[in-house]
């Protein structure tokens, strides 16, 4: 076995050990936010299943949207802003979220409105 | 709740309450901010809970290390683009609105003050070390030494090829014994 070998060997040893010890020194406050995800997470199962869409999630992406199209209507002679709508789709990125369907077509507007 | 669902219940604790710690610390170094590794886990739980509760509990550890490092990837794709519109920002408001609008957009790479994770010089030099690391890299050297996933494992859960994974992980061997070997000796 080389030296290197031992030593690659011996550093990830060391970095594993490291790493244990800085998961036993988790503080309170953290190890209390983990634990009421996880209730909250295994809470689903005893819910039943909806599939109404948040109305503050609803909001949120709506507003980002409006906000998209009044810059793009302020500033039509900048070429990048197509490429941020497209950013949009990851900014407000999430499961159950149909209404992202939408900003193609707000994209779609901001281009008729550039190019009319 | 019947008694299959509530068994089920008990399972998926038991098994997040072992996963929990250790997602954490690694949203954390790929984010370094405390409340976004917190949300991170959080909904990596919340998916595995929602799409894979009826899952063999054996698929849960692999199926929970995907959906924690497409969660990591989503956030680092979601700052880029933030960091974007930052700029736009900076170049279209004036200086007033620039303000505003920089006030929504959070730092990337700054570090809660209540950081108390960290207890001595070795701690803090790793998490210094590992945080400078590329994401790729430090999930990709993550998992391979300490989840303990072989190459095709780690392909499979960071969505990457092998070779990608072969080839991050040399870079970050190299990079932590370049930068802690000297410290740690």
């Amino acid at each position: 076995m080389s030296k290197r070998h031992n030593s690659d060997s011996d550093l990830a040893n060391k970095i594993r050990t490291t790493l244990d010890q800085s998961v036993d020194d988790l503080d309170q406050d953290t190890l209390r936010a983990l634990r009421v995800a996880r209730h909250d997470a295994v809470e689903q199962l005893r819910k039943p299943k909806r599939h109404w869409i948040p109305l503050t999630s609803v909001a949120a992406t709506a507003s980002v949207a409006i906000l998209a199209v009044s810059l793009i209507t302020l500033h039509p002679a900048d070429n990048g802003m197509l490429q941020e709508v497209d950013d949009m789709s990851l900014l407000t990125a999430g499961d159950d979220l149909e209404l992202y369907e939408n900003l193609e077509f707000y994209q779609w507007l901001a281009f008729e409105e550039r190019t009319s | 709740m019947s008694e299959n669902a509530e068994h089920l219940s008990r399972a998926l604790d038991t098994f997040l309450a072992g996963q929990e710690r250790r997602a954490y610390r690694m949203a954390y170094l790929a984010t370094s901010r405390q409340d976004d590794a917190l949300d991170i886990v959080q909904d990596a739980m919340l998916k595995l809970v929602r799409r894979y509760a009826k899952r063999d509990a054996t698929e849960w550890p692999a199926l929970f290390t995907r959906i924690l490092q497409n969660a990591i990837t989503d956030w680092h794709r979601r700052e880029t683009v933030r960091r974007r519109w930052r700029q736009w920002f900076s170049r279209n408001e004036d200086e007033e609105q620039q303000e505003d609008a920089l006030e929504q957009v959070a730092q990337p790479g700054t570090h809660q003050p209540q950081d108390r994770v960290m207890q001595d010089g070795a701690m803090r030099k790793l998490d210094e070390v590992l945080r400078k690391l590329p994401v790729r890299q430090q999930q990709v050297f993550l998992l391979r030494q300490w989840e303990g996933l072989d190459v095709a494992q780690t392909a499979d859960a960071m969505g990457i090829s092998q070779g990608s994974v072969k080839t991050h992980y040399s870079r970050a061997v190299h990079r932590l014994r370049e930068e802690l070997e000297e410290h740690w000796q």
